[in-house]
């Protein structure tokens, strides 16, 4: 119980880190948006959602641990793949905002969902691993 | 601090000078394709010496060209027309910025006037502000990538034809004679109707906004259409009322350009709407540098 609440303020601390970002890039997103004469891009006003919908939600939504669970290498794949992802939507916003392209901005996307693969490869190699001891310490356990 | 933790700024920091590379090569970094001086740069010199010209305030006529500028107030902005009658559709020319295609080569409208002898002038498609989209100029082919769009096409007759990039190549435009193409759109009238709909706009663009666009009434005479708008003054005009008025003018076919901050129009030396596309600390009445230019001259 004490540990699930250890947990539980941990993720709080995070959640609110990528709260505050969401909250930075909503403000700046409609700021930018208040001075580009009417003309709006959908990746400038919801590039908030990254920190939100990948950082904050989740964070708060884990009680058991599980984040932790998967590493830290895990979670810093993860806040590299949202930075990614936030400055990827913010480019391509300011890009169409003005009415231009680049090929470019292409390599946010690729480089964000590389990142959460790997993320999610170390979290699933790291939980199997936990799996994997948490067996033997039972089976050395029990052949005590 | 760990190792993670150390790879993770190396990685931001990385992931910054990227990001000013990109801002970089969008907006700064010159990219000139192909000759350094197209012969679709600088237009094609089609008279060796002008006839004798006469030219007022607000028009200009000479045995070739007749241009008359007026002025509109509809929808509470100002809208200015130049009606051009030409006895060749070979007067109806486009030039690029620096008379070389590229990527950020850019110029003002009314610079690019100057150094064609523009009598009338206003901005082009900007075809360097995107990646794709067919540039046809002057007869050479420039760009043969699809975005997609609905282009105009100018043939060597004079006749004026509205297509998909979807559905035609720019190779194929350019073996049935097209001498100019304008890839920004969309249409807004074919055969006489209007083929805008009432909420359609450009991309992301709000309904009011500058605009600039170019009809064709009867064989060679055209008018081109450029509205004021962000300002105290005018509000601007969306896509159905541009093609509106411009119904109202008798056009057969009509086509958008760009607009907001590039809508230009040059008239006899001098810019006579309000463009709102200058640069910071220049304010309203400012140009902002396009790719290429739409002029009647020689």
């Amino acid at each position: 119980m004490r540990k699930e609440r250890k947990y539980y303020i941990e993720n709080i601390v995070k959640a609110k880190r990528y709260l505050i970002a969401s909250i930075v890039l909503a403000l700046a997103g409609a700021v930018y948006e208040m001075f580009s004469h009417g003309i709006y891009s959908n990746h400038m006003i919801y590039a908030f959602m990254y920190p939100l919908a990948m950082g904050c939600l989740p964070y708060l939504a884990d009680n058991r641990g599980i984040i932790k669970k998967a590493g830290h290498l895990s979670e810093v794949l993860l806040l590299a793949a949202i930075v990614t992802l936030s400055i990827g939507s913010v480019i391509r916003g300011v890009l169409e905002i003005y009415g231009t392209t680049n090929f470019l901005t292409g390599a946010y996307t690729l480089l964000g969902a590389l990142l959460i693969i790997g993320a999610a490869a170390v979290c699933l190699i790291n939980m199997r691993l936990a799996a994997l001891s948490h067996k033997d310490s039972s089976a050395l356990r029990a052949s005590e | 601090m760990s190792r993670i933790s150390k790879s993770f700024i190396a990685y931001t920091v990385l992931l910054c000078m990227f990001t000013v590379h990109v801002l970089l090569d969008t907006f700064v970094i010159t990219r000139v394709y192909g000759d350094q001086t197209s012969s679709a740069g600088s237009g094609t010199s089609v008279m060796t010496e002008e006839e004798e010209a006469v030219s007022t305030g607000n028009s200009y006529k000479d045995e070739n060209i007749s241009v008359t500028v007026s002025e509109y107030r509809e929808n509470d902005t100002d809208i200015y027309v130049a009606d051009v009658q030409l006895s060749s559709p070979e007067y109806l020319q486009t030039a690029l910025a620096q008379g070389v295609y590229g990527r950020n080569v850019k110029e003002e409208t009314s610079t690019i006037a100057e150094n064609n002898n523009a009598i009338l002038a206003v901005n082009g498609d900007y075809y360097g502000a995107r990646e794709a989209g067919y540039v046809i100029k002057n007869g050479e082919l420039l760009r043969n990538t699809s975005a997609g769009r609905e282009d105009l096409v100018i043939y060597e007759d004079g006749s004026w034809k509205i297509v998909s990039e979807n559905e035609v190549s720019a190779e194929e435009l350019l073996a049935d004679g097209a001498v100019q193409t304008m890839s920004f759109g969309p249409g807004l009238i074919e055969n006489g109707e209007i083929s805008v709909g009432v909420n359609e706009e450009v991309k992301q663009s709000m309904s009011s906004n500058p605009r600039t666009a170019i009809g064709i009434i009867d064989d060679c005479h055209y008018v081109f259409v450029v509205s004021d708008g962000r300002t105290d003054e005018s509000a601007g005009l969306s896509l159905y009322q541009l093609a509106e008025f411009m119904q109202g003018l008798g056009c057969t076919t009509a086509y958008n350009l760009d607009g907001g901050g590039s809508s230009t129009m040059y008239f006899n030396g001098e810019v006579i709407n309000n463009p709102t596309g200058g640069k910071a600390g220049h304010g309203e009445g400012s140009e902002r540098s396009v790719s290429d230019i739409v002029y009647i001259g020689y």
